[in-house]
């Protein structure tokens, strides 16, 4: 029976990178001026999106290590994984991160 | 019978009821402490493990009533073996009520004599009568239980060494294989899950140590670990 895959899952790697990308737009951003007005309170809400972002990317980030050592720990158990798994699917659901969270810093990158 | 003849036959049967009752008592104790290990086992009726617990506990209870019921006949048996001993003694007859109730004892112990532990003699052995070899084994087999216990998962795998044990030792026909045989069932069903348990701490070990991190907040993961808790860690309670 082969194994069926978890979805939402990223890489290390790209969530790292989109992390990374996401945390030097949101300094970026601080470092401008601020205008006057609703484009300093809309500067604070993109502000407040992108620390969000980058915490979801993060929690992602860990959520992916403890998915992959909970699959080595049942290595070789598949009645006990098969047990964990829809626990795992809920909580891989629930810590989704959009694509384009992740693809814009990889696009950014290749540019 | 002769008077020595019976004088004998009674010895004996005081020996055999006084083995009996003994390991009937000891069965009881056995049970009952088994009775409050497993009462600890506090995990919800609806997980596999209290689904498992709570079929063990009504299996120890019948086992439990067995042992109280086959301690008193045994009793009974020792008690009346004991009286009509005493009358013999003093030359006097014995009592005839006394006589009737160990005439199956008697008929039981000449049969082991004659071809060991035959079926037919299982099958008409009276209520509280045990085989030689059980009889004999059971102090060393439930003392053995006790001693290894030291932890209380340690009771549950004792307790099904002791199980395997009697149930070798006794005939299909008895009423006690019944119970046994369903208990060795569940047993092998709960020893399965404390097998599983290793893993089970080291998976939902590293799920906890997520839960402490400051800068992860991983959505759900605290509600999922207190369920797997629930349905696959054994709590011991108490």
């Amino acid at each position: 029976m082969g194994r069926r895959a978890l979805s939402h899952r990223h890489s290390p790697e790209s969530l790292e990178d989109a992390s990374k990308w996401h945390t030097r737009a949101l300094e970026e951003m601080a470092s401008n001026h601020v205008p006057e007005g609703q484009k300093a309170a809309a500067k604070v809400l993109s502000q407040t999106i992108q620390t969000q972002i980058i915490n979801r990317i993060s929690a992602r980030l860990s959520l992916e290590g403890l998915i992959d050592e909970i699959l080595l720990i049942f290595q070789g158990r598949p009645d006990l994984l098969e047990s964990i798994w829809p626990s795992l699917e809920r909580i891989s659901y629930s810590n989704r991160v959009r694509d384009d969270w992740v693809t814009v810093a990889r696009s950014q990158h290749e540019q | 019978m002769s008077s020595n003849g019976l004088w004998a036959a009674l010895l004996e049967i005081v020996h055999v009821s006084s083995q009996c009752r003994n390991f009937w008592q000891d069965g009881l104790d056995f049970s009952r402490k088994w009775r409050k290990i497993v009462a600890d086992i506090s995990n919800p009726e609806t997980s596999a493990i209290g689904q498992s617990r709570s079929r063990l506990a009504q299996q120890i209870e019948c086992l439990d009533s067995h042992c109280e019921e086959s301690l008193n006949q045994a009793k009974a048996a020792l008690a009346s073996a004991q009286r009509s001993l005493s009358s013999v003694g003093k030359g006097e007859p014995a009592d005839s009520n006394d006589l009737a109730l160990l005439e199956p004892w008697r008929y039981s112990i000449v049969q082991e004599r004659l071809e060991g532990r035959s079926e037919e003699g299982a099958a008409t052995s009276p209520p509280g009568h045990l085989g030689r070899e059980i009889r004999e084994l059971g102090r060393e087999m439930f003392t053995a239980a006790e001693l290894d216990s030291t932890l209380k998962p340690d009771f549950l795998r004792t307790r099904s060494n002791v199980i395997a044990i009697w149930l070798g030792k006794v005939d299909a026909s008895e009423p006690v294989f019944g119970i046994l045989s369903e208990i060795r069932i569940t047993l092998v069903d709960f020893l399965r899950i404390l097998d599983d348990q290793p893993e089970w701490h080291r998976a939902i070990g590293a799920m906890e140590e997520r839960l402490g991190m400051h800068d992860s907040q991983i959505l759900g993961l605290e509600s999922e670990v207190q369920s797997l808790r629930r349905e696959k860690i054994i709590e011991w309670g108490g």
